[in-house]
């Protein structure tokens, strides 16, 4: 088997692993649909404006909670961007910690938030890194003058 | 925003021009100053929030005049062609779809977006599909 063909199989099987282990749903499959030609680079765009904003969001989450009077209204705005934002890309279980944030907000539970803020931000930086590493083999395969399997 | 660079693509590949703004305000103001043929709607928004803006546009296309606009403090620009002059009021009072899109949370109901005169709505995240059908139902 040549490398070209182990490569695009590792992808594929690597995909697959992120759709089964529910990192990614089919939203980030519509990204990868609205890719094309005339914007070859569009999911590595969309992800990238998704990291910077997911990274500025913690930031003032974790500020917004370190408050001595904790406006939770201005929490619930930052944590409703951040579900916005990670279920336009398919970030899944980003987007399932601020579906509870949201509840714990709501409640005003500190305790509550201060574990969503944790969670939020340890499955953030698994996503980074797993979407990373696609986009690493991605470069690997066009670099050895493969093509990117289409996953349907 | 991730969301808006998204729904922008999927606009592209479907052939049609869009506006973006930030809040509800400006939707008003866009309305105002520019002709639409369909608005895709957020409901939760700093400044002023979807529902509003909503009433405020259907109330300008009732009465021909942005008075609850004014109310609010979104007042009409000058030089806006949609501003209330009566002649006018004759080309821009059309009804103008007004799509929600909704986060799929207990705060923002669909039931909530017909009683302030919204058309339908669509479930974030938005999808090539659902926007396709939208445009199909409300666009010629």
């Amino acid at each position: 088997m040549d490398a070209i063909t182990q490569l695009q199989r590792q992808f594929v099987e690597y995909t697959t692993s992120l759709y089964r282990e529910g990192y990614l749903d089919d939203q980030f499959t519509q990204l990868q649909k609205l890719q094309d030609e005339s914007n070859p680079d569009f999911v590595v765009e969309v992800v990238t404006l998704f990291f910077e904003d997911s990274e500025k969001l913690l930031n003032n989450l974790a500020t917004a909670l370190q408050q001595e009077n904790i406006d939770y209204k201005q929490v619930d705005a930052h944590v409703h961007q951040f579900k916005g934002s990670s279920s336009s890309i398919g970030a899944q279980r980003v987007k399932n910690v601020c579906v509870v944030f949201r509840n714990y907000c709501d409640e005003k539970n500190l305790d509550g938030c201060v574990l969503c803020l944790q969670q939020a931000k340890n499955e953030y930086i698994l996503i980074r890194n797993k979407l990373e590493a696609l986009f690493n083999l991605e470069q690997q395969i066009l670099q050895a003058g493969g093509s990117v399997p289409m996953m349907a | 925003m991730v969301n808006v660079m998204v729904a922008r693509r999927m606009m592209r590949q479907l052939n049609q021009d869009m506006d973006v703004v930030n809040n509800g305000a400006e939707a008003v103001r866009a309305v105002q100053s520019c002709a639409y043929d369909l608005i895709l709607m957020d409901v939760c928004m700093p400044v002023m929030d979807g529902l509003e803006a909503t009433r405020l546009i259907r109330s300008y296309e009732k009465t021909g005049n942005w008075d609850e606009a004014r109310k609010a403090g979104v007042e009409p620009e000058p030089h806006d062609h949609n501003h209330d002059s009566p002649f006018h009021n004759q080309i821009s009072r059309k009804r103008i779809p007004i799509v929600a899109m909704t986060a799929n949370a207990m705060s923002e109901s669909g039931e909530e977006c017909f009683e302030n005169g919204m058309d339908s709505f669509i479930t974030k995240p938005v999808t090539l599909q659902n926007l396709k059908q939208c445009l199909e139902q409300y666009v010629e």
